[in-house]
Order: C-alpha cells, then sequence, then structure tokens
C-alpha cells in the first residue's frame, strides 16, 4: 500500500472526500488486477490438489466444490467490482 | 421413439424458426429500433458461441475419460474475463477506434498495416478452424446417427456423409443470406447476434434440463449420481496437472484469439458497457452449462457401460430412459451449439480471407487500380465465395480425419490459434513489438504446431506418415513429433503446446529486440498500446493530398454513395463549408481511410487510399509525435538546457562588455581631470604672472622681465602639452602618415643622442654605444623611431641617473627584425608599475621634472605599434631596459591619414 493510500484512510480523511474517492478508484483497479490473478492460483495451481483428495461433502466430492465454489465466488467478485468500474468510467 | 422423419421436421422448424428470428431481428435493426438486440445480455449470450458441439456433446465426454478435466477449457475464458478490465476492455476500444475487422485485421494494423501479417494470420485461422468445423458437422451427423440407430425407427438411407453435405449447405445459405448483407463487417450483424442469442438460451436450457433429469429424475440426487462415480475418475491423482494448466491457458487465449470470438467479442459490439454485464454474466453462463456434465457422465457409464460413445451421452442417456421429448429438445440443443459456431466462425473467416487475400490479390491484378467498378460488389462476392469455400474445406476434413474423440479435434484448433497470442498481447502492451518479430513468432509457432499436432492428427493419411509420427523425420529420433528432442513421456498436446510456445515467444521476443521497427509501425503501437490515453487520433504520421473528388469515388465504391456522401457533407460541415466537398486535409485522409478500413481491412483500406494520396513524406512533426514520451520529455529537458546554458553565455558577454566599458569611462574620466590638472598648472602661473604685471605698475624692469620669460616658458608648456595630447589622439585612431624608407639604425640612434647631447651634457652622464660598427637596416619611418629613442634617453636621464651616471645603448637582431636597448642604471621600476608607466599621465613616484606630461611613452608605445613593432620594459635590473621592436619591414597598422607630418617632425625635435 502505497502512502498516499495510508493517508486516505487517516482519521481525518472526510475533510478529503475527493482524494478518498481518488484512493478508493485506485483500490478498485488494483483488486480488479488481483482478482484475476487470485483467479490463478486458486484454479490452475499446485493449490487445487490440497482439496483434490478431502473426501466427500453431502456427497459431492469436495474438489468438485472447491473449483465450482471458486469459480462461483469469482463472478460474484466480478459482477460486483464491474458495476462500480464502469460507473468510474463513466464519471471519469 | 422419435421417428426419422420427425427428427428431420423438428430440425427444419427450428431452422425456419431461426431464419424468422433473424429476419425480424434485421427488420427492427434497420427501422432504428434497436432495442433489447443492444442489450448486455444479448451480448452475453452471443458471447456463448464458444460452447459449439464441443461443449454440448465432448465435454460429457472428456468428463467421462477424464473426470475434472473438461473443467480448464471453461476456467481459461472465465479468468480473461474477470481480467475483462484490462484485456478484453482494451481490445474493444482499439477495435472501435481503429475499425478492426479481424483478429488478422489487429494484427495486421497493428504491425504497420503489414498486408503479409494479415495473410499469415488469416491462413493460420483458416487451417486451425477448418478442423474446428469438420467437428461440429462431425458431432451433427453422430447426433443423427444416434437418433437412426435407435431400433423401431425408420433410418433412410442416408450415410454421415450425406448428411453433414447437406447439413454444410444449409450452414452455407444461412450465413451467406444474415452474414453478408452489408459490406461493413463493423456492423452488427443482428439478424445472426439475435439467432444464436435465441441458440445460446436453447442450448443453455437443453443441456440444464438434461442434467436436472438425469440427477433428480434417474437418481435421487447428487450424492447418489456422485456414489456411482467410476473408479478412474474418482481416484485421479491430483486436479492439478500439467495437461491441466496447459488447457487453461489455451482456452484462455482461445477466447480472445478465435476468430469466432474475436468476431462476437470485439467487432459485434457496440460499447464497453455491455462488456461490464459481461464480464460475470458470460463466466456464469459457462458455469452453468458446466454444471451437470459431470453428472451426466456419471450416468452414462453407470447406465450404458463402458463401451457405449461417451460423447453421446447427452442424447443416448434420455433416449434410454425412454425420455424422447428431452432427447429431441437436447438434440436440438446440440444442432444449436453446432451451427452458431459455424455460421459465425464462416462470417470471421471469409471476413478475413476477403479482406487479406482476395481484395490485396484483386487490387493488385485486377482492375481495382482502376477507378472503375464498385468495390462492394467484388466485396460481397468473395465473401460469398469465402464462406462457400471455407465449409467446403470442413466437409473436406470430415471426410478424411480420423474418428477421433470430439475434443482432441477441438484442441488441435486451440493449439493452433494459440499461436496468435503473443503477437496479439504484445501488440496491446508492448511498444517495441516488430512486424518481423511477430511474423517470426507465427511461422515458428505455426511450424511447429503443424509438425507436432496438427499433420499428425491425420495418422498418416495426409502429407505425414505414420513412419515419420513413429520414428521421426527421416528416422532421425530428435525429430520425433510426439518426442521432439526427446521430450518423451509428456502428453501429446502439452507437449506441442510447449514446443510451438517456446518457440513462438522466443522468435516474437528475439526478432523484435533485433530490429528496428518502421514509423508507421511505432505510429500504430502507440495508437494501440496507449489507446486509453490518447484521447482522439492525431493528426496522421505521414502528410499526404489527394483530389477530394477521387476520394469520393474511392469511397462510393467501397462505402456506397449514400454513406459516402454523408460522410463527405459531414466533414465538409466540420471544415466550416456550406456547400461542395471537403478539403482533402491529412487529418480527414486518415479518418475515411480507417472508415473504409471498416470494410476491407486497414493494410487494403492503407493501399488503396495510397494510390490516390501517395505513400507521403513521413513529416518531422508525425515523428516527434510517435517518439516515446519520455524521450520527449528528454527533448524538451535538454533544449531547456541548452537554452539556458546560452542564456548563461550571454548574459557572461554583456557583463564582460558593461565592465571593459565602466573601466573605459573611469579612464575617460581620469584622464580627462589629469589633462584639466596638467593645463591648469601653467594656466595658473601665466595668469598670476599676468595679473602682477597689470596690476602693480611698480615692478622693476628686471622683474618684469623675468616674469615674462616665465609667462613664455609656461606658455610654451602649454602648447607642447597640447600638441601632445594631440598627438597621442591622433595615434590612437590610426589617423597618422609614415615616411616609411630604408633605415640604418646606427643613424636613427646618432640622430638621437645628438638631440640630446645638450640634456647629457649638462646631467654629466656618458653614453656606452654597444653597437660599433653595426649596419643593421630595416625599412621604417627615420623621424618616428628617432623620436622614440629621444624619449628613451631624455627619461633615462630623468629618471635614471643612480650612482653610475651611465646609458648603455645597443641593438640587436631577431627573426623578425631588429630591436634597439636603452638601458639606464637607475632604481629600475617597481614590478607592480610595470604596466601602468606606459598609461597616460603616469609619473613613477612623485618625480615631475618640467617639459614632461607624462605622455612619453604612451605615445612612443603608439608609434611603435603603429609602425608595427613594440615597446616594451625587458625585465630584469638592475636599472631599467626599454627595448624598441622593430620590424624588418613596418606593416602599417591603421590607415595613413592627412595628418600633416611636418607637425610631428618639428615635435620629434624637441
Amino acid at each position: 500500500m502505497s502512502d498516499q493510500d495510508r493517508e486516505s484512510s487517516s482519521p481525518d480523511r472526510a475533510a478529503l472526500p475527493l482524494a478518498r474517492e481518488a484512493a478508493a478508484r485506485r483500490r478498485r483497479r488494483d483488486v480488479a488486477l488481483v482478482l484475476p490473478l487470485l483467479g490463478v492460483v486458486l484454479l490452475a495451481s499446485p493449490f487445487a490438489n490440497v482439496v483434490a483428495h478431502a473426501g466427500h461433502l453431502a456427497g459431492i466430492p469436495v474438489g468438485v466444490l472447491y473449483v465450482f465454489g471458486v469459480w462461483l465466488a469469482l463472478i460474484a467478485a466480478t459482477a460486483r467490482l464491474a458495476g462500480r468500474l464502469r460507473a468510474d468510467d463513466g464519471e471519469g | 421413439m422419435p421417428s426419422w422423419n420427425l427428427l428431420v421436421t423438428a430440425s427444419l422448424a427450428y431452422v425456419a424458426f431461426l431464419f424468422a428470428i433473424a429476419f425480424w431481428a434485421e427488420r427492427r435493426a434497420k427501422a432504428g429500433r434497436h432495442g433489447w438486440l443492444r442489450s448486455p445480455y444479448v451480448y452475453t449470450l452471443s458471447l456463448s458461441v464458444y460452447c459449439t458441439a464441443w461443449t454440448f456433446y465432448g465435454a460429457v465426454g472428456s468428463a467421462a475419460r477424464g473426470g475434472l478435466e473438461f473443467l480448464p477449457i471453461y476456467l481459461g475464458p472465465t479468468l480473461v474475463f474477470v481480467a475483462w478490465y484490462f484485456l478484453p476492455r482494451k481490445l474493444i476500444r482499439i477495435g472501435q477506434t481503429q475499425r478492426i475487422t479481424s483478429i488478422a485485421d489487429l494484427i495486421s494494423s497493428r504491425y504497420g498495416k503489414s498486408g503479409l501479417l494479415g495473410v499469415a494470420v488469416t491462413l493460420l485461422a483458416v487451417i486451425g478452424s477448418t478442423p474446428y468445423i469438420a467437428l461440429q458437422l462431425k458431432s451433427l451427423t453422430l447426433s443423427f446417427a444416434a437418433f437412426a440407430a435407435e431400433e423401431g425407427s425408420h433410418a433412410p438411407a442416408m450415410g454421415p456423409a450425406a448428411t453433414a453435405l447437406w447439413v454444410a449447405a444449409g450452414l452455407a445459405a444461412f450465413t451467406i443470406l444474415f452474414g453478408t448483407r452489408n459490406v461493413d463487417a463493423n456492423e452488427r450483424h443482428h439478424g445472426v447476434v439475435a439467432a444464436i442469442a435465441v441458440e445460446a438460451v436453447v442450448k443453455l436450457m437443453a443441456l440444464l434440463a438434461v442434467g436436472g433429469f438425469v440427477v433428480w429424475g434417474l437418481f435421487p440426487g447428487p450424492a447418489a449420481v456422485f456414489a456411482q462415480m467410476p473408479p478412474h475418475i474418482a481416484e485421479a491423482d491430483a486436479i492439478f496437472t500439467p495437461r491441466w494448466v496447459t488447457l487453461t491457458f489455451l482456452a484462455a487465449a482461445a477466447i480472445i484469439c478465435l476468430p469466432r470470438m474475436f468476431q462476437v467479442l470485439v467487432v459485434e459490439a457496440t460499447d464497453e458497457r455491455q462488456l461490464a454485464t459481461a464480464a460475470w454474466a458470460f463466466p456464469l453462463y459457462l458455469a452453468l452449462i458446466s454444471l451437470f456434465v459431470l453428472p451426466i457422465a456419471i450416468a452414462g457409464i453407470a447406465t450404458q457401460g463402458a463401451e457405449a460413445n461417451p460423447d453421446l451421452f447427452v442424447l443416448s442417456v434420455p433416449l434410454a430412459a425412454g425420455q424422447h421429448g428431452l432427447a429431441l429438445f437436447a438434440f436440438l440443443g446440440g444442432f444449436s451449439a453446432a451451427t452458431s459456431m459455424v455460421i459465425v466462425a464462416t462470417i470471421a473467416l471469409s471476413t478475413m480471407v476477403s479482406n487479406h487475400i482476395i481484395i490485396p490479390l484483386w487490387l493488385h491484378w485486377g482492375d481495382g487500380a482502376g477507378q472503375r467498378g464498385d468495390l462492394r460488389r467484388v466485396l460481397l462476392l468473395s465473401r460469398r465465395l469465402s464462406i462457400v469455400a471455407i465449409l467446403g474445406l470442413g466437409y473436406l476434413y470430415f471426410l478424411v480425419s480420423a474418428p477421433r474423440a470430439l475434443a482432441a479435434i477441438g484442441l488441435i484448433s486451440f493449439a493452433g490459434m494459440a499461436q496468435v497470442a503473443p503477437a496479439l498481447v504484445g501488440a496491446l502492451y508492448w511498444r517495441g513489438a516488430t512486424r518481423a518479430g511477430a511474423l517470426a513468432g507465427l511461422a515458428g509457432g505455426f511450424v511447429i504446431w503443424a509438425y507436432t499436432l496438427f499433420l499428425p492428427s491425420f495418422e498418416g493419411a495426409v502429407v505425414m506418415s505414420l513412419d515419420t509420427i513413429e520414428h521421426g523425420l527421416l528416422g532421425i529420433a530428435a525429430l520425433r513429433p510426439r518426442a521432439l528432442f526427446g521430450f518423451e513421456g509428456l502428453d501429446p498436446l502439452v507437449h506441442s503446446i510447449f514446443w510451438s510456445m517456446v518457440a513462438n515467444v522466443g522468435l516474437f521476443v528475439g526478432v523484435s529486440l533485433a530490429t528496428t521497427p518502421r514509423p508507421l509501425e511505432e505510429f500504430q503501437a502507440a495508437q494501440f498500446v496507449d489507446v486509453f490515453r490518447l484521447s482522439a487520433a492525431g493528426p496522421g504520421l505521414v502528410e499526404r493530398s489527394a483530389a477530394a473528388e477521387d476520394l469520393l469515388a474511392l469511397a462510393n465504391r467501397i462505402l456506397g454513395p449514400e454513406p459516402a456522401q454523408t460522410l463527405f457533407a459531414r466533414e465538409a460541415r466540420r471544415q466550416g463549408k456550406a456547400a461542395g466537398l471537403p478539403d482533402a486535409t491529412d487529418g480527414f485522409i486518415q479518418s475515411l481511410e480507417r472508415e473504409l478500413a471498416g470494410s476491407v481491412g486497414a493494410a487494403s483500406a492503407h493501399e488503396l487510399v495510397s494510390q490516390l494520396a501517395g505513400r507521403g513524406t513521413v513529416s518531422v512533426d508525425g515523428l516527434m509525435r510517435i517518439a516515446d514520451e519520455t524521450l520527449q520529455l528528454i527533448d524538451a529537458k535538454r533544449s531547456l538546457e541548452r537554452q539556458s546554458r546560452e542564456l548563461e553565455e550571454t548574459a557572461s558577454q554583456l557583463r564582460e562588455a558593461n565592465a571593459a566599458l565602466k573601466r573605459m569611462d573611469a579612464l575617460k574620466d581620469a584622464f580627462l581631470s589629469q589633462v584639466s590638472h596638467e593645463l591648469r598648472t601653467p594656466m595658473t602661473s601665466i595668469r598670476s604672472f599676468a595679473e602682477i604685471l597689470g596690476d602693480m605698475p611698480d615692478v622693476s624692469t628686471e622683474n618684469a622681465k623675468r616674469f615674462l620669460g616665465i609667462i613664455r616658458e609656461e606658455s610654451q608648456r602649454l602648447t607642447r602639452l597640447l600638441d601632445e595630447i594631440l598627438d597621442l589622439s591622433f595615434l590612437e585612431s590610426g589617423r597618422v602618415t609614415f615616411n616609411i624608407a630604408p633605415v640604418r639604425l646606427v643613424d636613427v640612434i646618432d640622430r638621437a643622442l645628438a638631440s640630446t647631447e645638450g640634456l647629457l651634457t649638462a646631467s654629466d652622464i656618458a653614453v656606452a654605444r654597444a653597437y660599433q660598427g653595426s649596419d643593421l637596416a630595416v625599412e621604417t619611418d627615420f623621424d618616428r623611431v628617432a623620436q622614440v629613442v629621444i624619449n628613451l634617453v631624455s627619461n633615462a636621464v630623468k629618471y635614471g641617473c643612480g650612482e653610475v651616471p651611465e646609458l648603455t645603448i645597443s641593438v640587436g637582431e631577431s627573426d623578425s627584425g631588429a630591436h634597439i636597448d636603452v638601458s639606464d642604471h637607475g632604481p629600475g621600476i617597481p614590478a607592480g608599475e610595470r604596466d601602468e608607466i606606459f598609461e597616460k599621465f603616469a609619473r613613477l613616484g612623485e618625480a615631475n621634472l618640467a617639459g614632461s606630461a607624462g605622455l612619453g611613452l604612451p605615445i612612443s608605445r603608439e608609434i611603435m605599434r603603429n609602425l608595427g613593432g613594440d615597446l616594451i620594459l625587458l625585465p630584469g635590473g638592475p636599472g631599467a631596459t626599454f627595448r624598441v621592436i622593430l620590424p624588418r619591414k613596418a606593416a602599417l597598422s591603421g590607415a595613413a591619414a592627412d595628418a600633416d607630418p611636418d607637425q610631428f617632425r618639428t615635435r620629434a625635435a624637441s
């Protein structure tokens, strides 16, 4: 986190709505970049092997639940973020 | 059991329904009522052409063979869409600003509108897509056959080849009808998009329906299905394997590189806001369509046994359960998946083939260079022919290809198109990527893909023999297509992707670094890489000019008369013209070229416009613009530094000039005050004696005589002073004439000593003549040099009489001439005053003898300098030694003036 980010989360940030808005916008862009990388780590790396033999949950293999769970979580996060990023671009 | 006739009837009815949807959508769009056609959900559904028959049938087959292995094909695109803000958004923005018509157009346009790259990508796309189209035909015939094989149905004697032919013909008709209605490939094909959106819904619903039936109809719930999981799926070693990563990468590359995906994702996109919705909606679609794949596969193995074809489980499971209605629905779903893919792929490929291969050839050999003919007709015809040719190729591949699993064929296709990925990513993010690098990377990757994956897929039927596949080219083991350089034990796909990507990326990066991009490449690179930073496309790189009439004629041929009129009228209004054609400015030519690129591709449009406007010269402004921003900053900084350095120099010169002026001013003041002081002394004494004589009548005659003598002496001194000042001023301004003649130095000295004899005798000073017998002679002014020597001798008498009352005069010769030295034995000149003695009115110490105004030495030095020589004070002692330097031949400095020389000669004697 950069110095500016830390500044913007200081207690007197209410006095700086524009700076706070800019910082939030930058954070959203950062999250938008981190999300696909997180997806790669969770879905296409040895990470997935941790749950490959974890047995069953309610009769369904945990491996299957894991992949679909991460998948849907990514979709939800993207959906949440996409609306805000679109609004950012609309303003800017 | 649905009869064969029912199946055919249902298919035809469904096709008729699709035609109606397409017609209706086209009508609506033409009337300007786009409404839901532009909705982001329709856009998302159109993206589902990604899910072909391969997904619909093949995914289940893949799951039946390898468990979760079918998933990376959908996870790859999901990851790309999660990164929508960075990759797909940039693609769409570039696609819209540059009027990109296809993936080949994008690559060609980015790398300097290179026609060759366009051809290369087009060929790769056609070769890569042919197996894929064949795959759809195969799945369609398989699904027909699945119904035909069921007992009790009345299957006519129609083989799979004939079925595939009919399907291909029908698809060609639909594609030509709705895919080539207008020339502008950049415009949305509303009918096609509406039809594939409907098909997207049908195939998702069909798969969900079959899945729902399997999980809750056939089995009591998901747990019961997974309990039936066969051991080879349940006991898979690991989810993460090299193959898993390879498949994820391939699918991620495919979602942007496959011609049909590029078509729906970039070309058919109307604005970026659609993407913000598709970013999550499309992955959701993929997740839903994948949801029941594994359960259907498990159910298929459980109910039909291991020997049944798992690629057909989607059909055969409901059929076996007696759910004929559901089976028919599933069949239509598969039909939708296959047809939508073929339609969009052939539209995209036909655009590429016509824009990058046929039109350039026609421009080159046909009458394209002429001004006649409507290019639109050529374009439409070439696209329709391309559609037929591409479907024909697919049909041919279908006939010759070995009976392989659907997934394997699809992956060959993906791996082929993935070779475009490095050049594409480089195009978006790397300014240094060059045309040569992109070509080398593509070629290297393509060759290895063809050698290790594509040709072996025919299993000896085409080009590559079985022997080569087994033992390598020419029997060289290192060249075995499935174990290149001894890389054994790898999955063939992983093996091929590894080697082709190593070659592709290596060549792309290496050659890009080794080559220099042309100016147009650099310009396009900046337009692509910095697309979000450039608010609007600036003026072009080159300065071109053309007649506006010619441009209008060209636009008529490609865009059609009406759009061309609109375009030109708009530009004329923008230029402030009430009527008539607009001026063909650089900016207009560039925007027209971009407009034309929307129809024929960037390379062809550039070629066409260049025929009219010429290649143009690269302007300095243009080069400056394409220069890197950093470079520009450095330039600006350098020029600032240079300017400030120049300013500093000028300022220091001014300071020096100012200081010199001040010094001269001070000198002038000092001179004036000296002169007035020198003049006042004799004047005061003259006035006071004159007053005494006038006021006191009783002055004795003797005194009066004495007073008059003083007055006369002071007057003479005054006159002499004024003469000297005048003399100096003449000398300094160079307005003196000299009488140059051969002069013996001995004569000069004799004359000087004769003139000063009285003074010498009075002071009782002996003269040592150290020049006996010399007959040195130079060309100079006799009188003037004598005047200088007289001055030196009299100075020596006045100031230099020390304990030894003697002065020495000597002569000498040097390379440049001769010199006369006058030395005395006096106290010498202190080091600090050596320069001062040549200044006006400088008197050493307080010694001031009558008759000297302190101008002797300055005048002497001026005389010698005017004669091309000098007068200097030699260092060392004891006493002082002055040296008169004479050149062999007097070089007169300063122009001769009309001053009276006699005036000086008289003074010389004084």
